[in-house]
C-alpha cells in the first residue's frame, strides 16, 4: 500500500513533466530527447537559487521554471529552428543537445549528487509514512497541471497551441503565426519540465546523469497515454509510476529501464494510439 | 578510379601507415580504435544509411559480440578466433530477435525504442553480474606469448593489422550490398517505405535482414576489441556515449556512403583522444560534450556528412 501511495505522489510530478513533453511532441512533432535534461536543469537551478538565497525551494519553483523555459526558448530559436525540417534529423540534434547539457552539468557541478535539505519532516497519515516535502510537491504538481490544462483550454494562446497539435496548416490559414507559437510551445514544455525537476529536487538526490531517467519516464508516459492526448497522460502517469515503484521495490531498481522499454515497445506494437486510443500515431 | 584500384590503394595506405607508426603506441592505439569502432559505425551505416533505419542500438550488438566472445573463451575455452564466429552469430541472432520486435515501428520512434533497448541492456548486464562481471567488466587473461588462435600478439602492430582486416571485411560487405539487388531494395525502403511496399517489396523482412547483417558485423568487432584491450565493461558497450559513437561517426562520414563509418571514426577518435588528453583527468564529461557538440553541429550544418558534402560539390561542378 505504501508503494501505491508513493506512486500516486510521484505520478503528479511525472504528469507535469509529461505534459511538457506532450506539448512539444504535439506541436513540433519531435521526440524531445533532451526533455529529461531540462528536468534536471530545473533541479539544479532550484538548488543553486536555494543555495544563494535560502528561500524555501517551493517558492523557487517559479523562477526556476521561468529560467528553464527561457533556456528552452533559446535552444529552440537559436538552434532547433534552423535545423532541417526532418523529424529524424531534428531528433538527433536533440540527442546532441541532451549530451551537451548533461556533460555540461557534469563539468560544471562535478560528479556528486545533490539534494535540497528541507526542514520539513515526515507525516504519518493513516498509518503510512509520507515525507512532507513529497506531499507538498504533489500538491504543487497537481496545481501546475491544472493551471496548464486551464491555460490550454481557455486562453487564446492555449487554444491556438492545441489547434496546431491538430492541424498546423489550418492554423496557418487562420492567419496565426504558428512559428512563434512553436517557439512558445517549446519554451512552455521546457518550463514544465523544469518545474517538475524543481519539485523533485526537494526530496530526491539527483546528479548530472539523472536526467536520462526522467526523459525515459516522460517518453513512456506520453506514448502510453497517446500522443497529443493530454488528459489520458494523467492516467498513464499513474500507471507508469505504479509499474516503476512495483518493479523497483519487488524486483530490483535496476530493472526499471527494462520495464520502461517493455511498456513502450508493447504500446507501440499493440496499441500505437495510446491506451485510450485517442492519440495520434 | 575503379573499385579495384581504390581497394588496392586503400590496402597500400593502410599497410604503409601501420608500418610508418609501428613504434608509436599512442597513434597505433588511436588507429586501432578507428578501425574497430569504424566497423561498428559501418554497421550503423548499413542499417541507417542504406536501409534508412536510424538505430541507437548498434553498440549493443558490439557489446553482445564482445561479451559472448569473452565468455566463450573464459568459461568454455573456445579459442578467440573461433569465438569471433560465435560472437558474430550471437549478435546476428540478437539482431534477428530485436529486429523482429522493433522494426515494425517506424521513423523516430524506432530510434527511441532502440535507445531504450540499449539502456535496458545496460541494466541487464549489470544485473547478471556473476556471468558478465557486472560493473567491473569482463576481462580475458593477458597473453604473454604470441597465441594466434586467441589473437594474442606481443606487438600492437599485429593488432592493427587484425583490426584493418576487420574493417576491410565490413567495408567490402557494404560495397557488395550497395551494388546488389538487396542494396537497391534497401535504398528504396530508405527513400520511401510506403512507396516500396506498394511496389510489392517486403519491407519488414528486408529491414530485419539488414539488421541481422549489421548486427553480425558489429558483433564481429567485439572480440577484436576484447583481444586488444583484454576487458570489456558495460558502459563501453551499452552506455549512452557508446550508443552515440557509431551514430555520430556515421553521420559525420556520410550515411549511405561506402566508407562513411570509417571516415567518421577517423575524424572522431583523434578528437576524442585529444580531448581526453587535454581534459580527461580534470574534467569528467569532456568526451560527452564533444560528442554532443559535434552531433549538434553536424545536424545543423551537414546532416548528410562528409560524403554528402562531397556529392554536393560534385553536383555543382557538373552543372
Amino acid at each position: 500500500m505504501q508503494v501505491v501511495v508513493s506512486a500516486i505522489l510521484l505520478a503528479a510530478v511525472y504528469y507535469v513533466i509529461s505534459l511538457g513533453l506532450s506539448i512539444i511532441f504535439g506541436v513540433l512533432d519531435i521526440v524531445n530527447f533532451s526533455h529529461g535534461e531540462f528536468v534536471i536543469l530545473g533541479a539544479y537551478v532550484t538548488f543553486a537559487l536555494w543555495r544563494l538565497t535560502g528561500v524555501s525551494p517551493f517558492v523557487l519553483i517559479v523562477p526556476a521554471m521561468l529560467i528553464v523555459g527561457l533556456f528552452g526558448g533559446i535552444v529552440y530559436a537559436g538552434y532547433l529552428q534552423h535545423t532541417a525540417d526532418d523529424t529524424l534529423v531534428r531528433m538527433f540534434g536533440l540527442v546532441g543537445i541532451s549530451s551537451v547539457i548533461q556533460s555540461g552539468l557534469l563539468i560544471g557541478t562535478g560528479p556528486n549528487f545533490q539534494t535540497i535539505e528541507s526542514s520539513t519532516g515526515k507525516l504519518t497519515i493513516l498509518g503510512l509514512v509520507v515525507p512532507q516535502s513529497q506531499l507538498i510537491s504533489f500538491v504543487i504538481a497537481i496545481a501546475l497541471g491544472a493551471v496548464t490544462l486551464l491555460a490550454l483550454n481557455y486562453t487564446m494562446m492555449g487554444k491556438a497551441i492545441r489547434a496546431i497539435v491538430d492541424d498546423r496548416h489550418a492554423v496557418q490559414l487562420c492567419g496565426i503565426n504558428d512559428r512563434r507559437l512553436s517557439l512558445i510551445a517549446f519554451a512552455a514544455g521546457s518550463a514544465l519540465a523544469g518545474a517538475g525537476g524543481s519539485v523533485i529536487a526537494t526530496y530526491l538526490t539527483f546528479g548530472s546523469s539523472s536526467g536520462m531517467a526522467f526523459g525515459i519516464i516522460a517518453f513512456t508516459v506520453v506514448i502510453l497515454g497517446g500522443l497529443g492526448d493530454l488528459a489520458s497522460a494523467a492516467i498513464a502517469s499513474v500507471l507508469v509510476a505504479l509499474v516503476l515503484n512495483l518493479v523497483s521495490v519487488y524486483l530490483s531498481p535496476d530493472l526499471v529501464n527494462v520495464a520502461m522499454f517493455g511498456l513502450v515497445l508493447g504500446v507501440l506494437l499493440i496499441r500505437p494510439t495510446g491506451l485510450l486510443g485517442r492519440g495520434r500515431t | 578510379m575503379t573499385r579495384l584500384v581504390a581497394a588496392v590503394l586503400a590496402a597500400v595506405v593502410v599497410v604503409a601507415t601501420g608500418l610508418a607508426v609501428r613504434n608509436n603506441d599512442f597513434v597505433l592505439g588511436v588507429l586501432i580504435l578507428v578501425l574497430v569502432f569504424g566497423t561498428v559505425a559501418q554497421s550503423w551505416n548499413l542499417l541507417a544509411g542504406y536501409a534508412g533505419q536510424w538505430s541507437l542500438a548498434q553498440s549493443s550488438f558490439f557489446g553482445i559480440g564482445a561479451y559472448v566472445g569473452g565468455i566463450a573463451l573464459v568459461r568454455f575455452h573456445v579459442p578467440l578466433v573461433a569465438g569471433l564466429l560465435v560472437a558474430s552469430a550471437a549478435a546476428a541472432l540478437a539482431g534477428l530477435v530485436i529486429g523482429y520486435v522493433t522494426l515494425r515501428i517506424r521513423g523516430h520512434y524506432f530510434a527511441l525504442v532502440t535507445f531504450l533497448l540499449t539502456t535496458a541492456l545496460l541494466t541487464l548486464v549489470n544485473q547478471f553480474g556473476d556471468v558478465t562481471g557486472g560493473d567491473y567488466g569482463f576481462s580475458i587473461p593477458l597473453t604473454h606469448t604470441t597465441d594466434v588462435l586467441n589473437l594474442g600478439f606481443d606487438s600492437l602492430l599485429s593488432y592493427y593489422f587484425v583490426s584493418a582486416a576487420l574493417a576491410a571485411i565490413a567495408t567490402v560487405t557494404l560495397v557488395v550490398i550497395e551494388k546488389s539487388r538487396l542494396g537497391l531494395l534497401l535504398m528504396a525502403i530508405r527513400d520511401d517505405e510506403d512507396a516500396a511496399r506498394m511496389v510489392g517489396i517486403d519491407a519488414f523482412r528486408l529491414k530485419v535482414l539488414a539488421m541481422v547483417i549489421s548486427a553480425g558485423m558489429a558483433g564481429l568487432a567485439g572480440p577484436v576489441y576484447l583481444a586488444v584491450y583484454k576487458i570489456i565493461d558495460p558502459y563501453t558497450a551499452f552506455g549512452v556515449s557508446a550508443a552515440l559513437n557509431p551514430v555520430v561517426a556515421g553521420i559525420l562520414g556520410g550515411p549511405g556512403s561506402v566508407a562513411g563509418g570509417l571516415v567518421g571514426e577517423l575524424i572522431l577518435q583523434p578528437v576524442l583522444a585529444e580531448t581526453n588528453d587535454l581534459f580527461g583527468s580534470t574534467m569528467f564529461g569532456a568526451q560527452q560534450v564533444v560528442y554532443g557538440a559535434i552531433l549538434m553541429l553536424l545536424i545543423l550544418v551537414m546532416p548528410k556528412g562528409i560524403a554528402g558534402v562531397v556529392a554536393a560539390l560534385r553536383r555543382r561542378r557538373s552543372v
